[in-house]
């Protein structure tokens, strides 16, 4: 038996060409190797790759390369032996086998034009060594990204979705709910906030109407909210506070408008004198404000007497014994205006001053009322008394008491007329003595009136007070913000302090120059940086009136308007 | 002398410029008091913003300018440099532009890719400026190309010497030899190839037959040279690719953070 090796060559031109090579030998060396059989010149076969054998058992092959790089049938083989139409594959390499009686022939197919791709292959072997030639071009690598980015980043927002990307920062803590549309504030492209898209939700009747009024003619004034309320800067609302902002303006207020009258205020030193709230006269419930320059002049008109260097010596003889009195025994603190509420007679007064009337009734009080309130308390105390006296004694049975169920017995008008008599006598006594001499005069002003002695109605009249309680309804000022100083130190005039004040027209409010001992323009003075927003609310009503208010339904729409 | 490169050219002069414009900056930053926190859409915010975005595209244009291999106006090595001295500048320049806010947003993205495509550049500096050297040392010996042509023949020339030799022979040729497929990987991860052991061969090339020795000699002979080469190849393939691997993140995240810069641009005017 002989083995031939044929190999079947596809030229260019279409056409094969077959050349066999016989071997007379048993023992064939396949491989790269100049010793070998059958040389194979290609780089992967190893110098000696196999052995191909005639045996007993048939035709045999070996691989010798040490490298497992043969295959029978595709199935990797050290050692076989062979039959017609097996395929064996090595080094790259492929042959066919094919049996007959006499000889066995190993077929290898090679191919022109592919052999020439094997060429331009090797010639690539450099190429394939840089990464050009493992990644695309690192361009079109930066092209596809670009379409990616604007894909998630512009595209997607656009459409509404990944909207949060664009966001510069988280929205404030009140505006969250709105925090995903955002055309609820930013209602057209390219443009600012504006507004009225605010308003969809907020009402304010304030500065900012005069602002608008201001703007009207002056264009260049023209404000927006979110100038001063930004927002995207994390979860508390941005409120513009510099003192500079509010000082663009006010610095030289009176110069954009002829018609504005309050004075300029270019920083906090330059701050004008405060101006209080005073009566106009003593009859008059109209206010008009006064500047604490000209202290000589001013007076509180309020038609109430109160002695304060009085009420705050020591020692004073009070309902259960001696007593000294504090501010703040009537000036009571109100948590929720920082401030205090108003001075009430039943709370404040009322237990070192008791409206008894009769030595001889000391529980007996009349109401702090008008008038003819007092008078009505005193007759229908006396005229109880009166009963009560008659029925004890049972000497006259002519008016009696009328029992639940019972009959009502007529009085005859004798005793009726004697007893009214003098249960008003009486009332009328008390009366005098309350408004004239033991109570109601000291600290009101009390005018007698012309009414007959036998009429139900009072003899006085009594000049309504409104006491002040906020001197400065355009400040506002923390009494508890400044609860280590003294009440004095800033309750006093230019000559006396609240607690050497004996008249009641003395207007204890101290002036700008206590407030700059401590505060400044800024800390690098050594004091408390203090922004106009410190004292001044830009907005001039802090919340709104009970007619602006709103349901829940109504901002519900409100939130509907919004596109939600 | 020193040689000067992108890195020194004209003694740091561009290095000199931006550090100087930068200190300006820092300067005008910190008498700078707006209304609020300092940001974007502050005059000075603007100001850099406008600033920065103008640096971005000159960064970009060096791509351009790198191509026009006939413009006279600059220098590529001049251009290169202020392409150097520029990107290291924007990385404080626009954290000066939004006052150091920062966020889970796209104007953020727009800074971090501009971070990035700074520092692989920085990267492919250092590259550029430690490999200057080692590129120059293998010139004259050789392309990878021509090197693959020389290595071919060695095994070649290897081949032949194994025709009719005895089977001693053909065994220790068979443990010396080995078929070299280079590739990018092992370029790059794998170190080089140990050159022979003479003492070992000695002995071995001892027991062949003495008409075969002189043969011998030549084989391993070879088989140095081709390993020789190999490691020649392995040098040349790894510094080529370091010279283009950063090049692979450079530019496709610069291009990120253009796009990225546009977007950022047209959504804060978009939603203003």
């Amino acid at each position: 038996m002989r083995i031939k090796h044929t190999v079947i060559i596809g030229r260019k031109n279409g056409q094969t060409e077959r050349v066999t090579q016989d071997y007379s030998k048993d023992v064939l060396v396949v491989g790269r190797g100049g010793n070998s059989d059958i040389i194979m010149p290609q780089n992967r076969v190893a110098l000696e790759h196999l052995i191909i054998s005639l045996r007993e058992a048939g035709l045999g092959i070996t691989d010798t390369s040490g490298r497992k790089d043969l295959y029978v049938n595709d199935a990797l083989v050290s050692d076989a032996i062979l039959k017609s139409g097996d395929k064996i594959r090595f080094g790259g390499i492929e042959f066919t086998v094919n049996m007959s009686a006499d000889y066995c022939e190993l077929v290898e197919n090679r191919s022109e034009v592919q052999e020439d791709k094997i060429e331009e292959a090797a010639t690539l072997s450099t190429e394939r060594l840089t990464l050009r030639y493992r990644l695309p071009d690192f361009w079109r690598i930066g092209a596809w990204g670009i379409i990616a980015i604007f894909v998630i980043y512009f595209f997607l927002p656009i459409v509404g979705v990944n909207k949060g990307s664009w966001s510069s920062g988280p929205i404030s803590n009140n505006h969250k709910m709105i925090e995903q549309d955002c055309a609820a504030c930013h209602s057209s492209p390219f443009s600012a906030v504006e507004d009225k898209a605010c308003m969809t939700c907020h009402v304010m009747t304030d500065h900012s109407e005069k602002l608008a009024r201001l703007a009207s003619h002056r264009s260049d004034l023209k404000m927006r909210c979110a100038e001063c309320h930004g927002e995207h800067d994390g979860n508390h609302a941005s409120i513009e506070k510099s003192a500079e902002s509010c000082a663009s303006c006010h610095g030289d207020i009176r110069s954009l408008d002829p018609e504005i009258r309050i004075e300029n205020v270019p920083n906090f030193q330059g701050h004008p004198e405060f101006k209080v709230d005073l009566y106009k006269a003593s009859d008059s419930s109209e206010t008009v404000q006064k500047s604490l320059t000209n202290r000589s002049e001013l007076k509180d008109l309020t038609p109430i007497k109160l002695n304060h260097k009085v009420h705050l010596a020591p020692d004073l003889n009070g309902p259960d014994g001696s007593t000294t009195l504090e501010c703040a025994d009537c000036h009571r603190p109100d948590p929720a205006t920082k401030s205090f509420k108003p001075i009430s007679f039943e709370r404040d007064c009322m237990s070192c001053h008791p409206l008894s009337f009769d030595e001889r009734l000391p529980q007996a009080q009349v109401p702090h009322g008008e008038p003819n309130e007092v008078f009505d308390s005193l007759y229908a105390q006396y005229a109880q008394i009166a009963l009560g006296l008659e029925n004890s004694k049972g000497e006259d049975d002519s008016v009696t008491r009328t029992k639940p169920g019972g009959t009502v017995e007529r009085a005859t008008s004798k005793g009726v007329d004697f007893a009214r008599a003098a249960i008003l006598r009486e009332a009328r006594q008390a009366e005098r003595e309350l408004f004239t001499k033991t109570a109601c005069q000291l600290c009101h002003q009390v005018t007698e009136l012309d009414i007959k002695e036998n009429e139900n109605q009072s003899k006085f009249a009594v000049a309504k007070p409104i006491i002040p309680n906020d001197w400065m309804p355009g400040a506002i000022f923390s009494h508890p913000a400044h609860d280590e100083v003294k009440c004095e130190e800033c309750h006093r005039t230019d000559k006396v302090t609240v607690r050497e004040s004996e008249s009641t027209e003395d207007v204890l409010m101290s002036g700008i120059k206590d407030c700059q001992l401590c505060h400044a323009d800024n800390h690098k003075a050594g004091k408390v940086q203090s922004e106009c927003v410190m004292c001044h609310s830009f907005h001039d009503s802090i919340g709104l009136s009970h007619s602006d208010k709103r349901s829940f339904a109504d901002l519900a729409v409100s939130l509907n308007k919004l596109g939600r | 002398m020193r040689e000067e490169t992108f890195f020194n050219y004209r003694n740091f002069k561009w290095m000199w410029v931006h550090l100087i414009a930068l200190t300006v900056i820092l300067i005008i930053y910190a008498l700078h008091d707006p209304v609020g926190e300092p940001a974007g859409d502050t005059w000075l915010g603007y100001f850099l913003g406008v600033l920065a975005a103008a640096g971005m595209t000159g960064l970009m244009w060096y791509a351009i300018r790198k191509r026009a291999y006939y413009s006279s106006q600059t220098t590529l090595k001049g251009a290169l440099a202020v392409h150097l001295w520029l990107g290291l500048s924007l990385s404080l320049l626009v954290p000066l532009h939004c006052g150091f806010s920062f966020g889970m947003n796209v104007h953020t993205l727009a800074y971090v890719l501009m971070m990035l495509t700074i520092l692989t550049g920085v990267w492919g500096a250092i590259i550029y400026l430690s490999m200057a050297k080692e590129i120059g040392s293998h010139r004259g010996k050789g392309s990878v190309k021509e090197l693959l042509e020389k290595l071919t023949l060695t095994s070649t020339a290897a081949d032949s010497l194994t025709l009719k030799k005895s089977a001693t022979f053909i065994s220790l040729a068979q443990k010396l030899d080995f078929n070299f497929h280079p590739t990018l990987r092992d370029a790059v991860f794998e170190g080089e190839i140990l050159a022979l052991d003479q003492s070992v061969l000695a002995r071995q090339i001892a027991e062949l037959n003495t008409d075969e020795q002189s043969d011998a000699v030549k084989f391993i002979g070879i088989v140095s040279r081709k390993i020789e080469l190999i490691n020649l190849i392995r040098q040349e393939v790894k510094a080529q690719f370091w010279m283009k691997a950063w090049l692979y993140l450079h530019v496709p995240l610069a291009c990120l953070s253009y796009a990225a810069l546009l977007i950022h641009i047209i959504s804060v005017f978009y939603y203003r």
